[in-house]
């Protein structure tokens, strides 16, 4: 029998909810663990190397390759006046004391902030200029020198800091800003004093 | 309890109750925000760890190298104390390494660091030489040690440190930093 159609009209249509508990249960597990797993501070790496007492084979074979051209051996050197770069021709001198003094800044400012990374960033991409093909910078530290002051020279010895590098002084074509290289491979080294 | 005066006898004070709803779509919103959030940043990145105490007092850099998954071995410089592998090896005293641990015949070396280390890399070598597999490959000591340390640690106590290190045969040392900015 057909319905009435007044009767089909009163039919009432129920709006179900849907059930939410399982995804809720699966987000009260799933947040916590990402939380726990968030890093709220990024990591950086910085790699030096030791000097080598006694090399490979292949490191040998690296060095004769490199022995072809005059070799710079650069070498910074941190005192607590400042910076001294040196290479295999002698030390780079601007007046008195060293090549890069330390900078007039508050009394209780800790170590690091003494020193003009700016400045020797800027030398070091002089020196570059001349020796394109020199990868290695050995880094000498006073014994007082603090870690981060350490850090901060590998920082500047590494890259060129500057925001818009003109010159692409590498000679691989790139002048991307940042990514432009100095000298990557460090060598730390206790100083003798 | 007692009834309200005011009502009237023949009247059921039960009342038809509605069904309480919790209305949960602003939570299920916020929960679903935060958990995109989190999971764009999820990295599976094997992570040196880092409590929030060590990372106030690690060196900032501006290094972009990422963080050296292969590691056989952490040293954790504190002012108070050397930590290999969260074990505590060395103390210290204000990064002052006490006379009677250092080699009397050479003054760079911290012995009971280096033996620490020589057994980590003697461990290595055995695994080595047992044909260890880690992540699928042959495994193979590579000498690779990450230094986390302090920023106002003297640059006397880092040199004896990785001096020691090279003693026990890890050549490549990395330096743990917090990223500028980051």
């Amino acid at each position: 029998m057909p319905f009435k159609p007044t009767a089909r009209g009163e039919r009432e249509f129920k709006s179900q909810e849907p059930n939410l508990i399982p995804i809720m249960n699966l987000m009260v597990i799933l947040i916590p663990m990402l939380l726990l797993n968030y890093h709220f501070i990024t990591l950086a790496m910085l790699n030096t190397s030791l000097p080598a007492s006694g090399g490979g084979g292949a490191t040998q074979q690296k060095m004769k390759k490199k022995e072809e051209k005059p070799r710079l051996n650069l070498t910074i050197t941190i005192t607590d006046k400042g910076f001294i770069i040196a290479g295999a021709g002698g030390v780079l001198v601007k007046g008195k004391g060293p090549t890069i003094p330390v900078k007039s800044v508050a009394p209780n400012a800790p170590q690091w902030k003494r020193y003009d990374y700016q400045k020797l960033n800027e030398e070091l991409v002089k020196i570059k200029k001349q020796y394109p093909y020199e990868q290695d910078a050995i880094i000498v530290a006073e014994p007082t020198i603090k870690y981060q002051t350490i850090i901060s020279t590998m920082d500047a010895t590494r890259k060129i800091n500057a925001e818009e590098p003109k010159e692409d002084i590498n000679g691989d074509g790139k002048i991307d800003g940042k990514d432009l290289i100095l000298f990557p491979g460090i060598n730390l080294s206790p100083g003798i004093f | 309890m007692a009834k309200s005066p005011l009502k009237r006898p023949g009247v059921s004070s039960r009342k038809k109750q509605e069904e309480a709803k919790l209305t949960l779509t602003s939570m299920m919103d916020m929960f679903t925000i935060i958990l995109v959030f989190l999971m764009k940043s999820y990295s599976t990145d094997v992570e040196v760890n880092v409590d929030a105490t060590m990372a106030n007092v690690l060196p900032v850099s501006v290094s972009e190298a990422k963080l050296e998954q292969d590691a056989e071995a952490i040293v954790q410089v504190t002012s108070s104390a050397i930590l290999v592998k969260n074990k505590k090896v060395v103390s210290l005293n204000n990064f002052q390494v006490p006379k009677d641990l250092l080699d009397p015949a050479n003054p760079f070396l911290i012995t009971p660091l280096y033996d620490e280390l020589n057994n980590l890399h003697e461990a290595a070598i055995r695994m080595e030489k047992a044909g260890a597999i880690v992540k699928g490959k042959p495994y193979k000591f590579k000498g690779i040690l990450v230094i986390k340390g302090d920023k106002n640690m003297p640059s006397a106590l880092l040199m004896k440190v990785m001096y020691t290190a090279g003693q026990a045969e890890f050549a490549k040392i990395y330096h743990t930093a917090v990223k500028e900015g980051g």
